[in-house]
């Protein structure tokens, strides 16, 4: 039976009769397809190893593996300690070149000695070195000492069990009249990790003969620093990519449309909008620098001033069932805004003021008091910003509705005839816009080119795009602004924070800060993204169930899609972290800051011991990170 | 009264969802609307309260035109029409309350809301529905600790939160057993009966359609291929509905 059906599978009956004799063809089809793969796979794979310089003889060449092993052995003994050394030095006169009179060394007295073969020798000549009496199992090192006292090492030697050695060394080219000097050297580290020994200094203080390098404090010191970077970029950037993360969520973006005359007044009014947020921005700090500099002043304006706010946003936006009237809501509304816009200038200066009266006094701890000051600072700098992008939305959220209402109670051709114009305002302005960024970038100073050109185009386009909307009743923005949100993120992604940090240390100059904000910028561009995909994978079920009860837009939103989405947020967050802390520790191979500057810095001085110190930080740090928010994670997920 | 007008609905991907749909539904019947799966019954409950945008014709409630509605005029029609979903469409990370009280967000303030503020009448409302369908002492839970009969009683009191005039059931009872199902289209009958809310309510298994529906409508694919009462289903207008090959399970 089972036969039967698969028989009729696969030779539908309706198939003519010739196909019974096709099959063997498809087969003899996959095989050639598979020879051709394996051959194209072959060329692939030999042009890989040609480009990347697959050489074997390389891994196998005794001299570098000899330097591999000298790294490896250093990197196993990190540069953390440091210890008093007592040193014993034996110096053997020695002639180079021999003169011409002949030369005999004197011979060493005492029980540590050594002797050189032969004893006077033309530069560059390999001598033997053989020494007795020294500590047993020791490393010494071998140096040539010209007349100026440099000391050049030959060897590094070590000792067998009875403290004697021997050893070839190359003489340096270094002839001279004079005696020249062969020092044999062994150091000896005064007590251990574990019993130290107190010395006491000339000055009086005692230090013990064991303690930190001064490479475990550096060390330290950037691995602190790399982890608050990671820190501050997370912070930042999770701020800022969690709203944006919306707008690139195509569930959500999908259904937005409006119609020409809404969307059109809407864009007309953002220009609009941003002049008069500056304007506020300006006249409430004119306003507000006229109040004498003093920190409690401004506290008090502060404290006022938000109990206003809070007051009238109360009125303004009263509890269910009380019933206030609209011009009394709307008045309340706008005092609101007042009383924050000032409320929000006095308290930079008081950050301002209060913070460095703060540093003033709390000595070590001052670093809080700058914090406010600095966080004063950012808020100063960035509330012409805040208010010109309120202002935006606000007007622009006007316009909508007063394209609402118009549409509703002109008559439909005048509407009609509104609707492109507008559309074509919007266009305009967008070309417009457009056309000074096109103009600062390449430096264009023809305002035909820039305005008038664009403008015309754009008009023109926004008038067909208004006329084709009416048609369709509705302009998808919604999906424009998805689109446009999903670009800049890509393409804001596919550039390394390495790179990017490039780019600020030249606006920021070296050091963390350029690390830091390098890093944020990747986290905003890469966490939208992933929020994002995390909204389109919602279960769709309770959104649809929300918006059948009459909620608005952002009422969906906040009922049914944040609740969905907090717990893969929080985990992406603790991700990021988890990878900022890793790309901090190399931020600092281009400038930015962190442990990776140390680290770039021992790598090209050679010196492999202080930079594993920097790599055992790293990976205690990155380990400790990984399994921190792998149970954070689970806790929350 | 509810009036569906050649109703037609074709998605962008060509699909034929309903195929000049004409019905009425007065105030205060109790509607079951029957067919197979993919005839077009979620399509048709979804374009009364235009989740679903239709592509043409007219539905008018009580002279209002919900399809040419605008989104304001749409969301004052939309909280007067509670909605019951197959899979309960409940937030599951959120407790029962907030559940319930989202069916109340059509007529609160969206600033209020958004900081969870409800008046207290209507944490009231919430609590006096909970109670209603059986659900004393589940406010606090979260929804996902609910079992599936509980989920949908929360769903039920989610639409009645809203005071609606019309409950739109989009097979309700699709993925429960048959005694849960029986408790569930119970729950609204009694609202309909008791609360004179007009239901809407599509329906798998004939049975139910013939113990709680005063009037039946059938689509297939589309169309609408049956109007009468539920006891005129004989056998024969059985087959036309769901096909030949049908056979009746219940």
């Amino acid at each position: 039976m089972a036969d039967v059906i698969r028989d009729e599978r696969s030779t539908p009956p309706e198939t003519p009769p010739e196909s019974a004799q096709t099959p063997p063809r498809p087969r003899r089809k996959r095989t050639l397809w598979l020879v051709l793969g394996l051959v194209a796979a072959f060329v692939i794979y030999a042009y890989g190893f040609e480009v990347t310089q697959v050489n074997l003889d390389r891994i196998n060449d005794a001299t570098r593996q000899e330097s591999l092993f000298r790294v490896i052995r250093a990197l196993g003994q990190p540069d953390l300690l440091t210890y008093d050394v007592a040193e014993t030095s034996v110096d053997l006169d020695y002639a180079v070149p021999c003169p011409a009179t002949g030369f005999e060394a004197v011979a060493l007295e005492g029980s540590t000695t050594f002797t050189v073969e032969p004893a006077c020798a033309e530069p560059r000549s390999v001598v033997t070195v053989r020494g007795d009496g020294f500590r047993a199992n020791d490393q010494v090192q071998v140096f040539f000492v010209p007349p100026n006292g440099t000391e050049l090492r030959l060897e590094n030697v070590r000792t067998d069990a009875d403290g004697a050695f021997e050893t070839t060394a190359r003489l340096p080219a270094r002839p001279d009249t004079e005696v020249q000097t062969v020092r044999v050297k062994s150091k000896l580290n005064v007590g251990s990790i574990f019993s130290p020994v107190l010395i006491e200094q000339p000055d009086g203080t005692t230090t013990r003969s064991s303690r930190w390098s001064q490479n475990a404090i550096e060390t330290l010191d950037k691995i602190i620093e790399t982890v608050f970077l990671a820190l501050l970029a997370t912070t930042i950037g999770t701020l800022i990519a969690v709203p944006l993360s919306f707008f690139a969520a195509k569930n959500l973006m999908r259904d937005i449309r409006l119609p020409p005359l809404q969307l059109g007044l809407a864009i007309a009014g953002i220009p609009v909008g941003i002049a008069l947020g500056l304007l506020a921005s300006t006249v409430t700090n004119d306003l507000v620098e006229r109040l004498p500099d003093s920190a409690a002043l401004h506290g008090l304006v502060v404290a006022l001033l938000g109990w206003v706010t809070l007051r009238l946003l109360v009125m303004a936006v009263p509890p269910p069932g009380s019933e206030a009237s609209r011009p009394s809501r709307m008045a309340a509304a706008a005092g609101a805004v007042v009383a924050i816009l000032v409320a929000t200038q006095s308290l930079v200066r008081f950050c301002q003021l209060g913070g460095a009266l703060l540093a003033a006094r709390l000595g070590v701890f001052d670093f809080l008091g700058d914090f406010v000051v600095t966080g004063g600072e950012i808020l100063g700098a960035i509330f012409g910003l805040l208010t010109a992008t309120a202002g935006a939305g606000l007007v622009a959220f006007v316009g909508s509705r007063l394209g609402y209402g118009l549409g509703r109670r002109l008559p439909q051709g005048l509407a009609s005839i509104l609707s492109v114009l507008a559309a074509a305002l919007a266009g305009a302005l967008i070309a417009v816009a457009m056309g000074q960024v096109v103009a600062w970038l390449y430096q264009i100073a023809s305002p035909q080119a820039t305005v008038v050109l664009p403008g015309a185009v754009g008009g023109l386009s926004g008038a067909l795009i208004g006329w084709r909307g009416l048609r369709q009743t509705q302009v998808p923005i919604g999906l424009w602004i998805y689109y446009v949100a999903r670009t800049v993120f890509n393409t804001l992604r596919s550039i390394e924070a390495l790179v990017l940090a490039i780019v600020f240390v030249i606006w920021v100059g070296l050091g963390p800060f350029a690390g830091a904000l390098a890093l944020a910028l990747h986290t905003i561009a890469a966490n939208a993204k992933l929020y994002s995909e995390q909204v389109e994978s919602i279960n769709a079920g309770p959104v649809e169930a929300v918006r059948a009860t009459g909620a608005t837009r952002l009422q969906t939103v906040v009922y049914a899609v944040v609740p969905q989405i907090v717990p893969p947020y929080i985990s992406f967050t603790m991700y990021r972290w988890d990878i900022n802390v890793r790309m901090s520790t190399i931020i600092g191979f281009v400038g930015g800051g962190g442990i990776g500057f140390l680290l770039q810095q021992n790598i090209a001085l050679l010196d492999y011991r202080a930079a594993a110190a920097q790599m055992l930080a790293i990976a205690i740090v990155v380990a400790t990170m990984d399994y921190a928010s792998s149970r954070l994670r689970e806790r929350f997920v | 009264m509810l009036q569906v007008e050649h109703l037609t609905k074709v998605y962008d991907d060509g699909t034929v969802a309903l195929n000049d749909v004409s019905f009425e539904v007065p105030d205060g019947e109790f509607l079951a609307i029957i067919g197979l799966s993919g005839s077009g019954k979620s399509t048709l409950l979804r374009c009364i309260n235009r989740l679903v945008d239709p592509t043409g014709g007219r539905i008018t409630w009580n002279g209002e035109d919900i399809t040419a509605a605008s989104q304001e005029d749409l969301r004052k029609i939309r909280r007067r029409i509670g909605m019951v979903f197959q899979h309960f469409n409940l937030v599951h990370r959120s407790k029962v309350m907030t559940n319930v009280l989202a069916g109340r967000l059509g007529y609160t303030s969206p600033a209020l809301s958004i900081a969870n503020r409800f008046s207290k009448n209507d944490r009231e409302l919430a609590l006096a529905q909970l109670t209603r369908f059986g659900l004393e002492g589940k406010a606090q839970n979260r929804s996902e600790e609910l079992s599936g009969g509980q989920q949908q009683r929360v769903g039920i009191a989610r639409a009645m939160m809203q005071e609606p005039d019309m409950i739109l059931a989009d097979e309700p009872v699709a993925s429960l057993d048959p005694v849960l199902a029986h408790s569930i289209m119970q729950y609204l009958e009694d609202i309909n009966k008791t609360d004179g809310v007009t239901v809407l309510c599509s329906l798998h298994f004939l049975d139910l359609v013939q113990r709680y529906g005063q009037r039946v409508i059938a689509l297939n694919e589309g169309q609408l291929v049956f109007e009468g009462l539920p006891s005129e289903i004989d056998d024969a207008m059985f087959k036309d509905i769901y096909g030949q090959e049908a056979e009746r399970v219940g």
